[in-house]
């Protein structure tokens, strides 16, 4: 049994001018100890889908799925309490850009005590604070500074901070949601090493979402690539990167000229993603596709396999191999 | 806790301040209107020994100079002259009243913060609710009160209709021998009227800088975080939420002191309340000036205090300013 | 003088419509036109006369009658008639004084907001000097040493409420002069003076009229402290005036609420009227309140 299933997962937002379908169908699996990176521009749906699994999103949200489940556990069943103990103590989130995710008149130990406080009431004040205190060194900062607060602390350091405070209850699941992102390219490295290695150490499955394939390409094992709301492409990390199948992916990888080298981002993708309040007919990118054919604009395509586990949701995807 | 510099600095800009309102006043009482014995001619006969008197007390004679420093002493060692309708020390008279206008400060302070915190918070959370929409009519309805005539519906409907509480004084006659402990209790009861006059008036501008500054909180990143951390929505609210909200509320509390000392002078005017509110008023009947300078001065006292002490109070909640 | 342009007339249309759109604005704009209206024709429909007093002991604070539909004050004078003139002197003292502080603080702001360094740390000294100064004792006391003509209180009124709009225009002036087209403007060569008059003023001006409207309310509850507190001009009628007389002689106690009442709820309707009005373009035209 995978650590984490989602079938058919749609997210609507109720707005002022209508519904919006930010999560279309989504459907994704992770074995323990996996690293599967969420990919996409801004607005696909990634942090979205993401942050339904422990309920975080707005009120304005409205959440849909056949199946939902964490370790053979229903996480669509359980009520707004229940759902309090889940999180942290099975799915804990790393933050995007952890300047504001940190309190700022709250010091750095105390946001990572905190969680143990409440998840693990049993334990002993002076057993949580050396708790607290290993977590800090584990993810390589002095326990002596966990004394300081957020603004004391440069980008880096607060991602690692963020880090050591979602793995405080011991997370059978973590979400990175952007986790490098506004970091210097040094920097991204060493944190996504950090994560890489706890993945290792803890057997923790991971999901780490972010715009930035190179990241994603240096830390994930797997990748799945949202457009508008649905999934274009998922496989292994070498397969889609390599023989991309879906046009959108292939556009992606030219937009970033070296995978691993420097980001500069050369020209995007011509043309924009299409409005969520109207329902797509046919494929998503068909407008912006230099590949298309006319069944794209009336048809959707569904998700096939291309290779092994390696599927793409395009009517002119061929199966490699 | 603070640094020495920090303190000292601080507390530099408190005596700046003090000399400035001490300046302020001198030119305000001793130099535009013209000298203490046209003020004092103004409000009443005079003799000429007394003219004479009065001139070397204040030494008129002397230059502006000297006259400034004369002043400076007096006023720094708590001498702000001989009332016009006492005939006593002005620092005596302000030091019988100035206990009761506290207990009034005191006691309406705790029911703003206490309930305007409430029921701003009560309306952030659940914002754009009813709960919210009826919270911020119900807050500007109550700005729009004049203290005083909220005062004076209270002391008609209670002085003339219901005769449950007392609405004048601060003790019923005949219970001075009384226990200490009904003492208290008829001081209590006496408070309760003026404090909720100047309560109801003041509360309306808590409640809205409470909320729009939880509002402002609310949105924050860390918010998500705290949740994502599987808090309880109470732990959320409160130990992040509104311990950051905090911040803006501190420094409004400064500002929230000047707007009590004013409703204090009206409350204590309409309720006869002995404090340094009702002798204000009684001073501006009568042409009092030294009462009513050495007044303004001690309010004046109080905002520094106030914002001196919302300086600390903010040192201590947000760690990002304390080594600046 | 600043000429309108057809886009920045518009734009204040819009603004008002949208103020009518809100249910406590309409509600505010509404409360401000009557008085206003009250104000204007009122004391010609029915005038009041200060001299007309009560001759005999039953014709003084006699309850509300055919005659008197407000009944009669301590001297026998009709409170509904007085009532209404008191809207007048209200609104003109709140407008004026109003006006004095919404220039100083203005200028103020704009000046150290604009030009920064020495000059700003001296306005500002200033005005956060004058911030710490306790209002109502401060206008209590000017009033006390400088008389009580109506054109005194409005001076006074005026010169003690300027600090905070001057604090507000100041930290609006700082943003805007780091944004680009100032900055592309100011390298163009334009002068200070132009860039402040054609380019400063009119952004802040939003915000100076949201703040202006709620000083007006301010400004109307200052004057009818001073004169409850017996520091109006004697010889005009207030609703401050009207209530400080209720309460020294009496009235109050003698369940006088005809007299009590009126002068009061002028009071609020007005006051509230501003503050509503207020809050609702404050709502529309402050950036960072915009989304609440």
């Amino acid at each position: 049994m995978a650590l984490l299933e989602i079938d058919q997962l749609s997210v609507r937002f109720a707005t002022s001018v209508g519904d919006v379908l930010a999560v279309d169908r989504v459907s994704l699996r992770l074995e323990r100890g996996e690293l599967l990176g969420l990919a996409g521009e801004s607005g696909c749906g990634k942090t979205t889908t993401a942050l339904a699994l422990p309920r975080l999103l707005p009120p304005t949200a409205r959440v849909d799925a056949t199946r939902m489940a964490l370790d053979g556990r229903d996480l669509l069943a359980l009520t707004e309490v229940e759902m309090e103990d889940v999180r942290w103590r099975e799915i804990a989130v790393v933050f995007q850009g952890a300047m504001n995710a940190l309190n700022p008149v709250m010091s750095i130990s105390d946001q990572v005590l905190e969680p143990i406080q409440v998840h693990e009431p049993a334990t002993s004040g002076r057993e949580a604070r050396a708790r607290v205190d290993h977590l800090l060194e584990q993810v390589g900062i002095p326990a002596r500074r966990g004394r300081e607060y957020p603004h004391e602390f440069s980008g880096g350091m607060r991602q690692r901070a963020m880090i050591a405070m979602a793995l405080a209850c011991r997370p059978k699941l973590l979400i990175a949601d952007e986790p490098v992102t506004a970091l210097d390219v040094m920097v991204q490295a060493q944190i996504l090493g950090l994560l890489r290695g706890l993945r290792d150490e803890l057997g923790l499955g991971m999901i780490l979402i972010s715009h930035d394939l190179s990241v994603i390409a240096q830390a994930c094992d797997r990748t799945t690539i949202m457009y508008a709301g649905r999934i274009a492409e998922t496989g292994g990390v070498e397969a889609v990167f390599e023989a991309p199948a879906h046009p959108y992916t292939r556009a992606l990888i030219e937009a970033f000229p070296d995978i691993t080298g420097d980001r500069v981002f050369v020209d995007g993708i011509p043309g924009v993603p299409p409005d969520l309040r109207t329902p797509i007919v046919g494929c998503g990118f068909a407008e912006r596709c230099p590949i298309r054919v006319d069944r794209c604009r009336t048809e959707e395509p569904l998700l096939r396999p291309v290779g092994g586990d390696h599927l793409a949701a395009c009517h002119l995807a061929e199966v490699s191999r | 806790m603070f640094r020495a510099s920090y303190l000292a600095r601080k507390l530099l800009g408190v005596l700046i301040t003090l000399f400035a309102v001490a300046v302020f006043n001198f030119i305000l009482f001793r130099v535009l209107p013209g000298d203490p014995i046209r003020l004092q001619a103004r409000a009443g006969n005079m003799t000429p020994e007394a003219v004479q008197r009065l001139k070397e007390v204040y030494g008129l004679d002397q230059p502006l100079v000297v006259q400034f420093g004369l002043y400076l002493k007096n006023v720094f060692t708590g001498q702000f002259g001989t009332s016009f309708t006492y005939h006593r020390q002005v620092a005596d008279i302000l030091a019988e009243r100035i206990v009761n206008t506290l207990i009034l400060l005191a006691a309406a302070t705790i029911l703003v913060v206490g309930l305007g915190v409430a029921l701003g918070v009560l309306a952030a959370v659940r914002r754009g609710s009813r709960v919210d929409g009826t919270t911020v009519v119900g807050a500007l309805v109550f700005w729009s009160l004049p203290t005083f005539w909220v005062g004076l519906i209270l002391v008609f409907v209670f002085g003339v209709y219901l005769h449950v509480l007392p609405v004048s004084g601060t003790s019923s006659p005949g219970l001075s021998r009384g226990s200490p402990f009904a003492g208290a209790i008829d001081l209590g009861r006496h408070l309760i009227l003026p404090t909720i006059t100047l309560a109801l008036v003041d509360i309306g501008q808590f409640v809205l800088i409470t909320r729009s500054s939880l509002v402002d909180v609310m949105t924050e990143d860390f918010m998500l975080t705290a949740r994502a951390k599987g808090l309880s929505r109470r732990r959320v609210i409160w130990r992040h939420g509104v311990r950051n909200a905090l911040l803006p509320i501190v420094t409004a509390t400064a500002l929230y002191v000047g707007l009590i000392i004013g409703g204090a002078i009206q409350v204590e005017a309409v309720f006869s309340w002995p404090g340094m509110g009702r002798l204000m008023y009684d001073a501006v009947l009568r042409r009092d000036y030294p009462i009513l300078e050495a007044s303004f001065f001690v309010f004046a006292m109080v905002m520094i205090a106030a914002n001196f002490i919302s300086d600390l109070l903010y040192q201590v909640l947000d760690p990002r300013v304390r080594e600046a | 003088m600043m000429v309108l342009s057809a886009e920045r007339r518009a734009s204040i249309r819009r603004t008002f419509g949208q103020v009518w759109a809100d249910r406590l604005g309409r509600t505010g704009v509404v409360l401000l036109g009557a008085t206003a209206i009250v104000a204007l024709i009122g004391p010609i429909l029915f005038p009041f006369d200060p001299k007309q007093v009560g001759t005999s002991a039953s014709s003084i604070l006699r309850a509300p009658n055919g005659q008197h539909w407000l009944g009669t004050d301590e001297l026998g004078r009709d409170v509904f008639r007085a009532t209404i003139e008191g809207a007048r002197l209200s609104l003109v003292i709140g407008l004026l004084a109003t006006a004095i502080s919404i220039v100083i603080g203005s200028v103020v702001g704009i000046s150290a907001g604009y030009r920064l360094g020495r000059l700003d740390t001296v306005l500002m000294r200033f005005t956060d000097f004058f911030l710490v100064l306790p209002a109502v004792p401060l206008i209590i006391v000017l009033a006390a040493l400088f008389g009580q003509s109506t054109l005194m209180i409005i001076v006074v009124i005026g010169l003690t409420s300027w600090p905070a709009t001057a604090r507000i225009v100041r930290s609006q002036v700082l943003s805007l002069r780091e944004r680009q087209f100032i900055l592309r403007i100011r390298s163009l060569g334009a002068t200070d003076v132009r860039i402040i008059r054609s380019h400063i003023l009119w952004n802040v001006m939003p915000l100076i009229f949201a703040n202006t409207v709620l000083v007006i309310a301010g400004a109307i509850l200052a004057e009818a402290t001073l004169a409850f507190l017996g520091l109006g001009d004697p010889v005009q009628v207030s609703w401050g005036t009207m209530l400080h007389f209720a309460f020294e002689s009496g009235a109050t106690g003698r369940g006088a609420w005809w007299y009590v009442l009126p002068p009061g709820i002028g009071i609020v309707m007005v006051v509230l009227g501003f503050i509503l009005a207020g809050h609702t373009l404050d709502r529309i035209l402050n950036p960072r309140l915009r989304n609440r």
